[in-house]
């Protein structure tokens, strides 16, 4: 078990500052639907549709590879001694006994 | 071993749809898998202290299976409270089968009673999804369980004060705002990037007492 905290815990702490916890923490006085108020009379954040996407599927594709490379430059990655490679952590969990401890998370969007 | 995996959406990129298929349902998801990559535990807390007792957890049932299946006997009741507090048995199964169990010791009937009562607020809050009259009657419920004094394990309690936070907002409820502020200023106080949210919540605070008043 010690094992595991000392390779996890530093890692765990990275993701956290740089998560931008707080920042999903400040939905609960948002969620009101759009259009509809409180009823503690006061008027909920004005929530707007996201724009429509035009973009053609080359396009896309382009740009998901661009934040997936950008994804794995984040210091936390790096930081963590993170393998990203799924064949490669199940192989070295086998090897070495050990259980993995998964982390997912997106490159496609914020 | 610490893994991450990266959903893309890159076409033909290597098990982008692994999220999906070990149950997982938003960002961030944090699971424990064996080598296998069979899930054996999803930790819902993204703190270290949350890692630290869901690997205790974890590493305490497997012990439990491992002597069970070795034949060694009298664990089944803490092989139960182990599964149900990993997940492994659902509220639902553990309310079913908790008046089967037998010679349980009061240590074990305290955690029984926590861990229903940590699985019942779950229910409430997961049952309220965003219709306002849906969360208006799970914050009811919820004000009356701690009108009583049943306060979930602090595993749970992030969930509930958001949960009542936004509740107490839509219900125009101060006091209970108040309440639920005091606990996110108990846990983030000092936490310097939380100083923002905090002085959100206390700007909506002073709007509802002045629309209360």
């Amino acid at each position: 078990m010690t094992d595991h905290r000392i390779l996890i815990a530093p890692a765990l702490a990275g993701l956290l500052l740089g998560a931008g916890m707080f920042a999903q923490e400040a939905k609960p006085a948002q969620t009101a639907k759009p259009g509809k108020q409180a009823r503690a009379g006061v008027p909920a954040a004005k929530l707007q549709a996201p724009p429509q996407d035009t973009r053609t599927q080359a396009e896309k594709q382009a740009d998901y590879k661009a934040r997936y490379a950008d994804k794995l430059k984040k210091e936390f990655i790096a930081f963590g001694g993170w393998i990203t490679d799924y064949d490669e952590a199940r192989a070295r969990a086998r090897a070495e006994g050990k259980l993995l401890f998964t982390y997912f998370t997106r490159s496609y969007a914020p | 071993m610490p893994f991450l995996h990266i959903t893309t959406r890159i076409e033909g990129h290597p098990y982008d749809n692994l999220l999906r298929e070990k149950g997982g349902r938003g960002f961030p998801t944090l699971q424990f898998m064996d080598a296998d990559g069979n899930t054996l535990a999803v930790q819902s807390e993204r703190t270290v202290a949350g890692f630290e007792r869901t690997l205790a957890e974890l590493t305490r049932l497997l012990d439990l299976e491992k002597r069970v299946a070795a034949g060694e006997k009298g664990l089944e009741n803490g092989l139960f409270l182990a599964r149900f507090r990993l997940g492994r048995i659902s509220y639902a199964e553990a309310r079913e089968q908790a008046g089967r169990l037998k010679d349980l010791t009061a240590e074990q009937k305290r955690e029984l009673a926590a861990l229903l009562l940590d699985g019942e607020v779950q229910e409430i809050i997961s049952g309220a999804g965003r219709d306002p009259e849906k969360i208006a009657a799970a914050g009811r419920r919820l004000k009356e369980l701690l009108a009583e004094g049943r306060m979930p394990s602090e595993k749970i309690r992030p969930m509930m004060w958001s949960f009542l936070l936004r509740y107490a907002d839509q219900e125009g409820d101060a006091d209970l705002y108040a309440r639920a502020l005091a606990w996110y200023q108990e846990q983030y106080g000092d936490e310097p990037r939380a100083e923002s949210f905090l002085k959100r919540l206390q700007e909506r605070l002073k709007e509802l007492r002045a629309a209360g008043s």
